[in-house]
C-alpha cells in the first residue's frame, strides 16, 4: 500500500502560502522573535509533509529503508520545538525569554541528534509488511514524547487564551490550533499504540492508512488554519458585515424613504444617488435607523390613537404570526400618521403608543426588528388595510 | 459650510474625546460634567409631541440633558448624545423651547435662571448638523469600545498581546 501523494500536496502548498503569508508580515518587524517562531513551525511542517511526496524516490535514491519517514519526523519536531519556543516568548518577559528560547533551540536539537543516532543505531526494518509504516523504528519514542509535550502546552494555552481575546478571529483561531492540537496528541496516541504493538509481536500496521495518517493531516490543515486566521479572519469578518449591512440598508429603504419624504428635515446625510456601497455602509445604516426613529416620533401626533388596535385586529383576523402582527402594526401606524400627515388631518393631542421596542438595546437588534417593520410596510396587507380603515368615513361622516 | 468640511471638524472633535471603556453614555455625561466643572443631569421624560425628542438646558449651576421616555434605548442613547454634543462643542444658539413647554416641562425651574435652551429637533441649521453628526461618529466610535475588555489580569494582557502579535 502506498502513501497517497495528494493530500500532503495540498498540505504543503497550504503551508507554504502561509509561510509566505507570515514572511511578508516580518519585513516590518524583522527582529520579532515571536514571528521567527511561527515561520521555522510553518517551514518545518511543510518539509514534513513534503518529504511524504518523495518517500520512494529519497529511500531508493538513498538506499536507506525509511529514511524520508526519518525525515519528515524530524520535520515535526523542529514545528514542534518552535511551537515550544513560540509559547516561551509569550509567556516570559523579553530578557529571559531569549535564554530560555536558546536552552529551548538547544533541546531540540539535542532530540534530534537522539533520533539520528537511534535511526543509525536500531534502524527500521526495510519492509514491515506494511508500507509506508516504520513503527519498529525505536527513534520514534523519542519523536512521539517531544511532540506531544509541546503540544500539550500548545492546547493549554490556547484554551486559556482562547477565553480571554477580545477579537473573534483570534479567538477562533486559538480554538481552531486546539483542535488541531487535540488531533495531533490523539496521532500520536495512535502511534505510541502502534510502536507497542510491534513491540509485543502484535503489529496494528492496518492503523497506519484509516486512522493514523487523516489525524496526521488533520492536525496539519488545523494548524496552519488557526495560526493563520488572525491574519484573514478579521478581513473577512469585515466583507461578511458589509455585505450584511449593504443588504440591511436595501431593505430599510422603503421605510426610511416613505418618512424622509414626509418630513425631509430629518435627513442628515447628502443623498448617495444609489452608491451607498462606496460610501461607509455602516454608518449610513446607523443614520437609516435613527432617521427611521426620529421619523415615527415626528409622526406621532398625527397617528390616530386607535391605529394599533385597529392593525393588531386585522393582524389576528389574517392569522398571521404574533411576530409578523408585532411588525405589522408598527408599520401601519407609521403607514397610518402619513396618511394623516399628506391629508392634513391632525395633529391630535392623542399621540400614538411608542414604538414596540427592539429584541435588544443594540444597533443589531435595532435593524433587525425595523427590518421586519419596514417589510410589512412595503408588503403586509395589514397596512393599506389599516390607513383604509382609519380614513373611510364612519356613520357620522367623521373619519376614525 | 459644506458637509466635508463639517465632517472634518467633528473628526477633530472626536479625536479630542476619551471615552469611557466599555462605553456607557451616562458614565461620559458625568464625566464630561466633571470636565467641566458643572454637574450634567440627564432627565428622562413623556416630551410633547411637538416638542423637541431632546433638550439640552444649561442654568447658572448646572446643565441637564432631557430625552424622550417613548423610544427604544439606542434611540435615547443617540438623542442624549446630541445634547451633550451641543454641550462639547460650545453651541449657544438653536431651536429654544417655547414659554408653555417650559412651563409644563420645569415647572420648578424659574425662567431667569435658564441660560440656554437647545432642542433636538429638525437639522436644518449647522450647529443641529454638527450636532447630529458628532453624535453619530461618538456611537460609532463607542460600537468598538463597548464590548467590555475579558482580560482584567495584566500579565495576561501582555501574554495575549505578544500572542496576538506572532499570529
Amino acid at each position: 500500500m502506498s502513501t497517497p501523494v495528494l493530500p500532503y500536496l495540498v498540505i504543503t502548498g497550504l503551508l507554504l502560502f502561509g509561510l509566505a503569508q507570515k514572511l511578508y508580515g516580518l519585513r516590518r518587524r524583522r527582529d520579532d522573535p515571536v514571528r521567527w517562531a511561527v515561520c521555522f513551525c510553518l517551514a518545518s511542517l511543510a518539509m514534513a509533509t513534503a518529504f511524504q511526496w518523495f518517500t520512494d524516490a529519497i529511500d531508493e535514491g538513498s538506499g536507506v529503508p525509511h529514511l524520508a519517514d526519518a525525515l519528515s519526523d524530524v520535520g515535526a519536531m523542529c514545528a514542534a520545538g518552535a511551537g515550544r519556543v513560540f509559547l516561551i516568548h509569550v509567556y516570559y518577559p523579553v530578557s529571559s525569554a531569549r535564554v530560555r528560547a536558546r536552552r529551548s533551540y538547544a533541546g531540540l536539537a539535542a532530540a534530534v541528534v537522539m533520533v539520528a543516532v537511534l535511526f543509525v543505531a536500531v534502524p527500521p526494518e526495510p519492509d514491515t509488511g506494511h508500507a509506508g509504516a516504520h513503527v519498529d523504528a525505536v527513534y520514534l519514542y523519542v519523536y512521539v514524547w517531544y511532540i506531544a509535550i509541546a503540544l500539550l502546552s500548545v492546547s493549554r494555552l490556547g484554551l486559556r487564551y482562547s477565553r480571554l481575546a477580545d477579537r473573534s478571529s483570534l479567538r477562533l483561531g486559538l480554538r481552531v490550533i486546539v483542535a488541531g492540537s487535540a488531533c495531533g496528541l490523539a496521532f500520536l496516541a495512535v502511534k505510541a499504540v502502534m510502536l507497542i504493538g510491534e513491540e509485543t509481536g502484535r503489529p496494528l500496521g492496518w492503523l497506519d492508512q484509516s486512522v493514523d495518517l487523516p489525524l496526521e493531516l488533520s492536525t496539519e490543515a488545523l494548524l496552519l488554519a488557526g495560526v493563520t486566521i488572525p491574519a484573514w479572519g478579521d478581513r473577512l469578518g469585515t466583507l461578511v458585515r458589509w455585505v450584511g449591512d449593504c443588504r440591511s440598508y436595501r431593505l430599510l429603504h422603503p421605510l426610511w424613504l416613505a418618512l424622509h419624504e414626509t418630513n425631509p428635515g430629518l435627513s442628515l446625510m447628502p443623498r448617495t444617488g444609489g452608491r451607498y456601497w462606496r460610501r461607509d455602509v455602516g454608518f449610513l445604516l446607523y443614520r437609516q435607523v435613527i432617521e427611521i426613529r426620529d421619523g415615527q416620533l415626528a409622526l406621532r401626533p398625527y397617528v390616530h390613537p386607535g391605529a394599533t388596535e385597529v392593525a393588531r385586529d386585522l393582524g389576528r383576523r389574517a392569522g398571521l404570526p404574533d411576530e409578523e402582527i408585532r411588525a405589522a402594526v408598527e408599520a401601519a401606524t407609521i403607514a397610518a400618521g402619513i396618511a394623516a400627515k399628506a391629508q392634513g388631518r391632525g395633529p391630535t393631542d392623542m399621540p400614538s403608543p411608542p414604538p414596540a421596542p427592539p429584541l435588544g438595546p443594540d444597533l443589531d437588534a435595532e435593524i433587525t426588528w425595523l427590518t421586519k417593520v419596514s417589510r410589512a410596510f412595503a408588503g403586509s396587507p395589514v397596512v393599506p388595510a389599516t390607513v383604509a380603515s382609519l380614513t373611510e368615513p364612519s356613520g357620522d361622516g367623521t373619519t376614525l | 459650510m459644506d458637509f466635508a468640511a463639517l465632517t472634518e471638524r467633528c473628526r477633530t472633535t472626536l479625536r479630542a474625546l476619551d471615552l469611557p471603556r466599555p462605553f456607557d453614555v451616562h458614565a461620559f455625561c458625568a464625566q464630561v460634567g466633571r470636565d467641566r466643572g458643572r454637574p450634567l443631569s440627564l432627565l428622562v421624560m413623556d416630551l410633547p409631541p411637538d416638542a423637541p425628542c431632546g433638550l439640552w438646558v444649561s442654568t447658572e449651576q448646572r446643565d441637564y440633558i432631557v430625552y424622550e421616555r417613548a423610544t427604544t434605548p439606542l434611540h435615547q442613547e443617540h438623542i442624549i448624545l446630541h445634547e451633550l454634543a451641543h454641550v462639547l462643542c460650545g453651541h449657544v444658539e438653536g431651536a429654544g423651547l417655547g414659554d408653555e413647554h417650559a412651563r409644563r416641562l420645569f415647572p420648578s425651574l424659574s425662567p431667569g435662571t435658564v441660560r440656554r435652551v437647545l432642542g433636538r429637533g429638525a437639522y436644518s441649521s449647522e450647529e443641529e448638523q454638527e450636532a447630529e453628526l458628532l453624535a453619530s461618529m461618538i456611537l460609532q466610535r463607542a460600537g468598538r469600545a463597548r464590548r467590555s475588555p475579558r482580560v482584567t489580569d495584566p500579565d495576561a494582557a501582555d501574554h495575549l498581546r505578544r500572542l496576538e502579535s506572532g499570529i
